[in-house]
């Protein structure tokens, strides 16, 4: 089923919490609301399950407008980050308790219910679980029994709200191929919220990333990362350098450059004349050996290895630059720390100075968004 | 200390390290306390009930007068912990869920009647619901005496008992998922039934902890109930006042014996909850 949203705005008191939503998502699609913390993904997602009422604007599910209907109404499943599960019913109720909350006269018999809900458990590969109490899984499984309690209603929507959040690392990775496995073969269409880039990029079948409130940008992950459309979502999705430049007459300086940047250098379109930022991933910047000529001369902070790659800190006017380059392509014997390198970048992204961009750039402290945490950069995005 | 002394405590005392040191000293000091605070005055009170023999015990305790007395006191102690285990628990649900302006004001007035001398209690009630009283006079034309009668006993009694509902349940309220209610919601359960089968059975255990404390105080509860139930023998006489009455005419066995009696019939009650509370326990898996 489709759901469309558009115009679509929530308040609490004077806050904002989203404005101007515009979204459209097809049937069967997986689609990924990402952000950081306090973006507004999770609220949309609420409002969309009709546990929260939106200030204005309009949602409509399989074309029928879906903020008059109560929860219950709007065919779809929920999964909580915190899974929910109704702890004083064992593993079975649970799932079972869709169906038995049901109309007398939709509600299936006994038997019925008893055969779906074993079904269901072997859907999640939980077979055999099922008197067991939630308080006696683990929390991969207690994951999959708030999955296979959302889906005992036949939802054609199913919402999932930080699904692998609480998980190990190990058991996350697996279980959401698991779950990306399960949305195609169920035929369902899914939105799941997740603050974290490589999981949306991952897993989705688009992604819309969510800044303050605002939908930045919607589209698939490769459009995304190839094409970032704000400073913003070239940020959030994956390691950046930061650096100040200038622009004039269709050209681009870096700053402390005397020549300015190849048109093949860049990528994407120019903003107007003036002060702008540059910004160019860790993995686009280009040792020149010495025998090149041109680039931007730069000093070498550090050198660090990283399994197959080698990761360069470099410092230029200022700014602290991280660089990416494969082990076997980069002779490290002449690099020293303290020692003058040039290096050349290429697909460079010029984005004009808004302000706010910068600041949104920086993760914020509760967020775990991982872009930039672990980033030398960082304090140069300060 | 070696290895296999502690592994050996280890299924009698805490294994882990704890705060306060030495098992045996601490359920020494437990076990003295308790004998001295609590198992004492009890025993005297078992010896003193013997002195009246088997056929005495047995007399004073046929008495229909005393029976009538049983049935009024543990009768209308339950029939109050009941209405407040319901009410109770809207109390606390409102004081916990909601916030309004002068909710830190009604929480405190919750824990009045605890503090309030119950004599001071049991006289404001009889005034208030006397037929004269402020209700007592909306009540009359409808023939409801409240005052002097066993009904004034149980406006009495869920007046002490309020607070004991009320502040076992809200720390509870306080603990539950949210997003529990919200998942039985998006599963299409209407409020009746999110309530009925979300809600209530994670409070249950709590409330009828509270249900067990506002009855055991209901049961021995002197000084308010006195004032305001007219004191009818075999009507509205409460077990406490009997008491009270064979020791002023100086029969202290037989009141021993109606004391021993009582005590007894609390226990096997307040043990019979408590098992109920261990079984939901394991039923629920808490």
């Amino acid at each position: 089923m489709g759901v469309d949203i558009a115009g679509m705005s929530k308040r609490f008191g004077r806050a904002e919490i989203l404005s101007g939503i515009e979204l459209s998502i097809a049937r069967g699609e997986f689609v990924a609301l990402l952000g950081p913390s306090g973006s507004g993904k999770t609220t949309l997602l609420r409002i969309i399950a009709g546990l929260e009422a939106a200030s204005a604007g309009s949602l409509r599910i399989d074309d029928r407008d879906a903020l008059s209907l109560p929860p219950r109404e709007r065919k779809i499943g929920f999964v909580f980050q915190n899974y929910a599960l109704f702890r004083h019913l064992r593993v079975f109720d649970n799932v079972a308790f869709g169906l038995q909350v049901k109309k007398r006269a939709e509600r299936p018999p006994r038997e019925v219910i008893a055969r779906r809900v074993a079904e269901l458990l072997e859907l999640v590969q939980l077979g055999g679980l099922g008197q067991r109490f939630p308080s006696q899984l683990s929390g991969g499984q207690r994951q999959r029994v708030a999955l296979a309690r959302a889906l005992a209603v036949d939802p054609e929507l199913l919402l999932l709200d930080e699904p692998f959040g609480a998980l190990d690392a190990g058991v996350r990775v697996a279980l959401r191929q698991w779950l990306r496995g399960l949305h195609d073969s169920l035929g369902l269409t899914s939105i799941f919220v997740t603050h974290d880039q490589e999981e949306a990029l991952a897993l989705a079948d688009r992604i819309a990333l969510l800044n303050r409130g605002r939908i930045e940008q919607v589209g698939t992950p490769a459009d995304l990362y190839d094409h970032p459309g704000t400073a913003f979502v070239m940020g959030f999705l994956g390691a950046v350098n930061r650096l100040d430049c200038a622009v004039s007459g269709g050209g681009v300086r870096l700053a402390g450059d005397t020549q300015p940047l190849d048109a093949q250098q860049i990528s994407g379109p120019l903003p107007a004349n003036g002060p702008a930022i540059a910004l160019v991933r860790p993995h686009d910047l280009r040792l020149l050996g010495p025998a090149e000529r041109g680039g931007s001369r730069v000093l070498l902070r550090s050198i660090a290895v990283v399994g197959a790659r080698l990761r360069l800190i470099l410092e230029k006017s200022g700014h602290t630059i991280e660089a990416e380059a494969d082990r076997d392509r980069v002779d490290a014997s002449w690099l020293h720390p303290g020692s003058q390198l040039r290096i050349e970048f290429s697909r460079v992204r010029i984005f004009a100075t808004d302000g706010s961009a910068g600041e949104a750039i920086a993760p914020s402290e509760s967020d775990q968004a991982r872009p930039l945490s672990r980033h030398p950069a960082r304090a140069a995005l300060r | 200390m070696s290895i296999a002394a502690t592994e050996e405590r280890g299924s009698w005392g805490g294994r882990q390290h704890t705060a306060i040191p030495g098992f045996p000293l601490t359920l020494g000091i437990t076990l003295c306390y308790l004998t001295a605070i609590i198992l004492l005055p009890l025993a005297a009170l078992f010896l003193k009930s013997t002195g009246l023999g088997f056929g005495g015990f047995a007399r004073t305790l046929l008495d229909p007068r005393t029976i009538a007395a049983f049935r009024v006191s543990f009768g209308i102690a339950l029939a109050a912990a009941l209405i407040n285990a319901v009410f109770g628990l809207l109390v606390a649900w409102v004081l916990e869920r909601y916030r309004f302006p002068g909710r830190r004001l009604i929480d405190g007035l919750v824990d009045l009647p605890f503090a309030l001398p119950t004599a001071v209690a049991g006289i404001s009630l009889a005034t208030l619901y006397s037929d004269n009283g402020w209700i007592g006079g909306l009540l009359a034309p409808f023939g409801i005496d409240i005052a002097y009668t066993p009904n004034g006993i149980l406006v009495a009694l869920v007046f002490i008992g309020l607070p004991f509902v009320v502040r076992t349940v809200q720390p509870i309220i306080a603990d539950l998922e949210h997003e529990a209610e919200e998942a039985a919601r998006t599963l299409g359960a209407t409020r009746l039934q999110i309530f009925a089968r979300i809600v209530l059975p994670a409070l249950l255990p709590a409330v009828l902890t509270g249900m067990a404390l506002a009855f055991a105080r209901g049961v021995g509860e002197y000084g308010s109930v006195i004032f305001i139930a007219g004191n009818m023998p075999g009507l509205s006489e409460i077990v406490p006042l009997l008491i009270v009455i064979k020791l002023e005419q100086f029969d202290y066995a037989g009141a021993s014996a109606i004391g021993v009696a009582m005590l007894l019939l609390s226990f096997l009650i307040l043990l019979a909850i408590n098992f109920t509370q261990v079984w939901m326990r394991r039923r629920y898996g808490a």
